[in-house]
């Protein structure tokens, strides 16, 4: 006759304030569907950021940050400071200790999109996640000079089938006022989706790149030079210069000493990263937004369990009478300590239930946009370990947070007794 | 039962040390089953009285003793228990818990003292069936029945399910303090009789306390604090 009975009234005494208590849950499951989303977040974000490239042992460009070499090169984020030439590309690519190399030429942009210029080569050696390579959901690679292949979300975007025309925009405005209307290209292929920045690119042949700018000069249309684009596929357009290169070595102890080569290259300054270190660099410099993401998280059910003591300890006042009664009928003070610690844990352990609730709710609800928007794909699946120690914590802290109007208790009934002046 | 339901003995109380006298008894006692009516104004250590009798508050010096136990010699947790075991209480008002029904406010006793659950239990039917006896008793049996909130009662129903849960587990003891202040005349009456009735029957001393002598019919000894306690009286004239 001790723990239950106090329980059973802690949940009848709870129900009665329906109001306030409601309001109180409803803070404490909003908080916890929000750590528990956001530590989903943070980790899925990882896994699918980690997964962007794989397979390739040097990533190549002109000399400058890796973290930047990276986001251009394969998040497509940003510009190149430099390109690297021909020539370079030609003596790496003829290197003994490299086993395949996947010329990259970036720039030009369509609705939004960026372009990829590119060889057949990256159909075949590009792997994303787990040495996954891609694979064409309607189509194949580019035959002709304006073929184009899609990635997934550019394909489901726009709305484009397979052989319907695109027009290539110069730079990278989402209605480019420059484009290359002259010389248009066809979708030879669309890929399947991958959930990498692949899904959100239109590629081309890189002489196609070289095509589309053979009549233009820094930037813009030469006045008075016009090539048509029958007239583009009877010249030599091998391209002058590439915006990175994605190489495959023989082993991986070689590809070490071909990055130290590739960086000591005297004819051109050049950067050669290994996609594994640079993708942890620059998830290292998101790592202090992670912990802020966390540590506001934290803060909110920090807040939500605050808002519960404060009206614990608003209601203790009021709930004299309670407390008197309760005393007259052989509670100890004990026992009314243990009341109010039980409906910390009641309300905590509801809350943190009703929060793994809503954030099940607000993933099935905000799943599609995350993948379709962000390329981001979140799993629903159980909780994970650390996900019951979290929820665990919560109750635990709201256990700790509700001694305090708890004590209150105590004290008030052992100077209230059973008799209250009102 | 041998010896006295409630016996207080060489009593003095003062708030904190320094503080005047409260209460100075130099005796006061109630047989098993006796109906003893309290009669003192405010101001006479009524309160005090009571607190002292729950174990709440401790003497200074004397002895209190419910059922032979004396609550200024046990730990404080056994005061508890004492209080939940051997005392029934009935206040002037506001005694239920409005978040439980009826019956369950009647059998709150039995949560915090095994001795009256037990004694609950053993009636016909059990526990839940003794505390819809002692309802119905007190008129209030379709109430409960129809599952009625406390907030829907009127102040003298209230009353009656008051002295319903003081009831349950037949303590040794019942203490009212002005339960019938609340109620008119008929009603007060009719209060009075149901309690004088379910205590006769359970063989529990009664212990009434108001500073109404109207209601002194029916007890079997009434008993004035101004003149029994010798703090009141100094307490008395100085205001």
């Amino acid at each position: 006759m001790r723990g239950a009975p106090i329980l059973g009234l802690a949940v009848k005494s709870l129900l009665n304030r329906r109001a306030t208590v409601g309001l109180t849950l409803l803070a404490l499951a909003v908080s916890v569907m929000l750590v528990l989303g956001v530590e989903k977040l943070r980790t899925e974000a990882k896994a699918s950021f980690a997964a962007t490239i794989s397979g390739t042992d040097l990533i190549v460009g002109a000399r400058s940050g890796s973290v930047q070499l990276l986001l251009y090169a394969v998040f497509r984020i940003g510009n190149a400071t430099n390109n690297i030439s021909w020539q370079s590309y030609q003596e790496i690519a003829a290197r003994p200790d490299v086993a395949w190399t996947v010329p990259l030429s970036l720039g030009d942009s369509h609705r939004g999109f960026r372009v990829l210029g590119t060889t057949g080569d990256y159909f075949r050696h590009y792997r994303y996640a787990r040495k996954k390579s891609l694979a064409f959901s309607v189509g194949g690679p580019f035959t002709d000079l304006f073929d184009a292949v899609l990635g997934a979300e550019v394909a489901r975007a726009l709305g484009y089938k397979l052989g319907d025309p695109l027009v290539v925009a110069h730079g990278l405005g989402a209605q480019g006022f420059s484009n290359h209307k002259d010389k248009p290209f066809r979708v030879a292929g669309i890929l399947a989706r991958t959930g990498t920045p692949v899904d959100r690119t239109v590629h081309v042949s890189l002489q196609a790149i070289e095509a589309i700018h053979v009549d233009w000069k820094s930037g813009a249309p030469v006045p008075g030079m016009r090539v048509t684009a029958d007239q583009v596929r009877r010249m030599d357009l091998t391209p002058r210069a590439i915006t990175a290169v994605l190489v495959g070595a023989k082993s991986r102890f070689a590809a070490f000493s071909l990055q130290r080569a590739i960086n000591e290259y005297r004819a051109e300054p050049l950067l050669a990263v290994l996609p594994g270190v640079a993708l942890q660099e620059l998830w290292d410099l998101m790592g202090t937004a992670e912990a802020a993401l966390a540590a506001i998280s934290v803060a909110v059910v920090a807040a939500g369990l605050l808002g519960m003591m404060i009206m614990m300890l608003a209601g203790l006042n009021e709930r004299r009478r309670e407390m008197a009664i309760l005393r007259s009928v052989g509670a100890r003070p004990l026992h009314l300590f243990a009341l109010l610690v039980s409906e910390a844990a009641v309300l905590t352990t509801a809350g943190a239930a009703a929060g793994l609730g809503l954030f099940y709710a607000a993933l099935a609800a905000f799943r599609p946009v995350l993948d379709s928007r962000f390329g981001l794909f979140l799993e629903i699946s159980a909780p994970t370990a650390h996900d019951l120690a979290i929820l665990g914590a919560v109750v635990l802290a709201g256990v700790l947070a509700g001694a305090v109007p708890a004590l209150g208790a105590y004290r008030q009934s052992l100077a209230d007794g059973m008799t209250v002046k009102l | 039962m041998n010896g006295n339901a409630i016996r207080l003995s060489g009593v003095r109380f003062r708030w904190r040390t320094g503080a005047p006298l409260v209460l100075d008894l130099a005796e006061f006692a109630a047989r098993p089953g006796e109906r003893l009516f309290v009669h003192g104004p405010s101001g006479s250590g009524k309160t005090t009285l009571l607190n002292l009798l729950a174990g709440i508050c401790l003497p200074q010096e004397g002895v209190v003793e419910i059922v032979g136990e004396d609550l200024a010699r046990v730990p404080g947790p056994r005061r508890d228990a004492i209080r939940a075991d051997c005392i029934g209480f009935i206040f002037q008002m506001f005694n239920l818990l409005p978040f439980l029904s009826l019956t369950e406010n009647v059998l709150l006793p039995c949560r915090f003292s095994p001795v009256r659950r037990a004694r609950a239990d053993a009636a016909p039917g059990g526990a839940e069936a003794e505390a819809l006896r002692l309802l119905a008793h007190m008129g209030l049996g379709e109430a409960a029945a129809a599952g009625r909130a406390v907030a829907e009662l009127s102040t003298g129903q209230q009353q009656r399910v008051a002295a319903a849960r003081a009831l349950i587990g037949a303590p040794p003891v019942i203490i009212a303090d002005e339960p019938t202040s609340a109620l008119d005349a008929d009603a007060q009456a009719a209060f009075l009789d149901l309690l004088f009735a379910e205590a006769g029957q359970s063989g529990a001393t009664v212990l009434f306390v108001s500073h109404d002598r109207r209601l002194d019919a029916g007890f079997d000894r009434v008993v004035a604090l101004a003149e029994i306690n010798r703090a009141a009286g100094a307490e008395g004239r100085a205001a």
